[in-house]
């Protein structure tokens, strides 16, 4: 009895400990907050090690390259590789295509106003042919291409240019190794840095600063003749020496914190202290000694409704809704002589109020393409592959729609022209539903006698994903100039009105509002504010010397009541 | 001083005391259109109590000198945020002075009206 007791416990004992011990025999650890000098041996699919002076050597793989030492597959999940909750809306990927004026915002996540990817990128390869360039691995199993350990964690020598050409040409498993220069185009190593043992010293880094995110993440205000690239400022923690990690941090699982808000974070660890708010404004000051911001002056309710982006992120006052390009939709990153103001997505910085009710600074965009209604209202976009040959039949475009298009018809509108599409659409494509076309805001369809008509349909609504970058120090923000700063006239914060553009020319005017149109701020208090904080430094000088009168007044008067009462 | 400069004080008094009530309860601080309301009565009440302590010939008994000296002080309040002076955090702090001092005023002045009244018909008695 006691024997199986005391086996009983054992086991129960073990049990207890199998997880620490598992990860304490798999893994080995530094424990050091040092890096690790990583001299390694690169590895090929099958996990042998790579003699890269042999002759014919085997291509690298990366994820048995690091497979030894990291654990890959949960290093592949993670809310940087799709997985993990939904969470606050974020970026979306854009499916660009010039030839059918393709322009969808799509997303695996259950984000408002995005197309899913399954409608539209068919499989693992061609993901990874449209998106892949941008996108590190994972991403909840629609990418074939694996993670790219190196895009993010080798500090020096990366290449990401080429990453982006190999991309494009298909090169999904090899591209990451060409970037970092191991191999050349051929799958020829570069056998100088490596050793007599076939090791080579990489400088990967858990945290390889900012330059290693910036590839992906870069937003970039659009370059006008009087706010030229050059004055363009980074975000103020970049500038004090910080790290993007520093607050997107993560374990091994890379569900990198997101840094927003009442965020719940997968490990159900609190993060709050994360956010602009927990880190700055937390109790007992500001978190490892970031600035506390006091706020002089500052009515308290602003901080309740306003994110802290709302002022110091997004839009300036002065120039609100402004056009901006982000790595992911423009492919920053990519040496080009293409990309200009009219280069599509065109996404927009403005200002909006989210779920929870507190305005914040949004960037939005509008769909363009071709879809099918069905009967219950519901568009499903058409992928661009399928419109090539009734876009080329009807239309005769060779490389960019909507500039042929445009060009061909030098100011007339396009009704005719897309009409004769939707009908040939109509005929080309198997799948039921009635053709349409979405830009500008508007769904169109053929009314049946040569003219479009409009299909009230939210599937060209806009999109929106918050702005937190980059961020502007307390001199810089809405509102360091005084009240005035949004409560005037001369404010454009949040009086500029927004809208989406048409592609092509059609009749009927487009819906553009201002957040002050669409009552995310109710208009007519902002105006009268505005009107009060005209007088507002008349109005502190007259109540300053009113309060004074009537203190210096109600003592004398206290005291006269107090001597005449002794009397 | 004038008995309807007098009432117009009082009349104001009651209206800045009303359109705070929607900054109830504390940690609310009063704000959109009864904020401003409240502002436009503050403004020329301000200068209606400075009168009205200043040039007031009757001398104030103990209560009602309280109750100005409330209300005055509840004044010097609000204008230590509204210059910039205290932190958004702080703020609150001031606003709930501000109001708590300025109600215990208009109460005090209740009371001195009541018991000027209650005094009066005592005389009247006799």
């Amino acid at each position: 009895m006691n024997r199986f007791l005391f086996c009983l416990s054992l086991m129960a004992f073990l049990s207890g400990n199998l997880p620490l011990l598992s990860q304490d025999s798999t893994w080995k650890r530094t424990d050091s907050d040092g890096p690790y000098f990583h001299s390694i041996q690169l590895r090929d699919s099958s996990g042998r090690v790579i003699d890269p002076s042999a002759p014919d050597p085997a291509l690298p793989d990366l994820s048995a390259t690091c497979a030894p030492c990291h654990d890959v597959v949960a290093a592949s999940g993670g809310l940087h590789g799709g997985g993990g909750p939904d969470g606050k809306a974020g970026e979306p990927w854009f499916l660009m295509d010039a030839r059918s004026a393709t322009g969808l915002p799509m997303h695996h996540r259950s984000w408002p106003a995005l197309f899913k990817p399954v409608d539209l990128v068919t499989d693992g390869a061609s993901w990874s042919e449209t998106f892949g360039r941008h996108d590190a691995g994972g991403n909840a199993g629609t990418t074939i291409a694996g993670s790219d350990c190196l895009v993010c964690h080798l500090a020096e020598g990366y290449d990401f240019a080429k990453r982006i050409e190999h991309f494009d040409a298909g090169d999904f498993s090899t591209a990451p190794f060409i970037a970092a220069g191991l191999i050349d185009g051929e799958g020829n190593y570069d056998t100088p840095r490596f050793d007599s043992d076939g090791r080579i010293n990489l400088d990967l880094l858990a945290d390889a600063g900012p330059d290693a995110c910036l590839p992906c993440h870069t937003v970039r205000n659009l370059e006008t003749a009087e706010n030229p690239r050059w004055l363009h400022d980074e975000d103020i923690h970049l500038s004090a020496g910080m790290t993007c990690v520093d607050c997107h941090r993560s374990g091994i699982a890379h569900h990198i914190v997101r840094g927003y808000e009442g965020e719940s974070h997968p490990s159900e660890l609190d993060v709050s202290s994360l956010s602009c708010r927990g880190c700055h404004m937390g109790d007992g000051g500001g978190h490892q000694g970031a600035p506390k911001p006091l706020h002089q002056g500052l009515p308290p309710f602003h901080l309740e409704e306003i994110h802290c982006t709302g002022c110091h992120s997004g839009p300036v006052v002065t120039s609100s809704a402004i056009r901006q390009w982000t790595s992911r939709a423009h492919r920053l990153g990519e040496p080009s002589q293409k990309r200009d103001s009219t280069t599509p997505p065109r996404i927009i910085a403005s200002i909006w109020r989210d779920d929870s009710g507190k305005l914040g600074p949004v960037r939005l965009a509008w769909p363009d393409g071709w879809g099918l209604l069905d009967e219950s209202g519901v568009i499903r976009p058409i992928a661009p592959d399928l419109l090539r040959r009734p876009l080329r039949k009807t239309l005769r475009v060779r490389a960019n729609l909507a500039k042929e298009i445009s060009a061909r018809l030098s100011g007339k509108d396009a009704t005719e022209l897309i009409h004769a599409a939707l009908l040939e659409i109509d005929e080309s494509i198997e799948e039921e539903g009635v053709p349409v076309f979405f830009s500008g805001g508007r769904v169109l369809a053929s009314d049946g006698a040569g003219a479009l008509s409009e299909v009230s349909s939210d599937a060209a609504s806009a999109v929106r994903w918050p702005i937190a970058h980059p961020v502007r120090p307390a001199r810089a923000a809405t509102g360091a100039g005084g009240c005035t700063d949004c409560h005037s006239s001369a404010s454009r914060w949040l009086s500029t009105a927004v809208g989406p553009m048409s592609i092509l020319p059609f009749p009927g005017a487009l819906g553009a509002s201002s957040p002050l149109d669409e009552n995310i701020v109710d208009g007519n208090s902002w105006r009268s504010w505005s009107l009060l904080f005209g007088g507002r430094d008349v109005g502190k000088v007259y109540f300053s010397l009113c309060a004074i009168l009537a203190i210096s007044g109600g003592l004398l008067a206290l005291w006269r009541s107090l001597t005449e009462e002794h009397r | 001083m004038k008995k309807w400069l007098s009432l117009l004080t009082l009349l104001l008094l009651l209206l800045a005391a009303l359109t705070s009530i929607p900054g109830l309860p504390p940690g609310v601080d009063l704000r959109g259109r009864w904020l401003q309301i409240h502002l436009i009565v503050a403004t020329p009440l301000a200068i209606l109590i400075v009168a009205w302590i200043w040039f007031h010939q009757v001398r104030l008994d103990l209560v009602k000198a309280s109750a100005w000296l409330a209300i005055s002080t509840g004044l010097g309040l609000i204008v230590i945020p509204m210059v910039g002076l205290t932190g958004t955090e702080s703020t609150h702090h001031w606003v709930q002075g501000h109001g708590w001092l300025s109600f215990l005023g208009v109460g005090l002045l209740g009371l001195s009206a009541a018991m000027a009244g209650r005094k009066k018909v005592t005389e009247l008695k006799r």
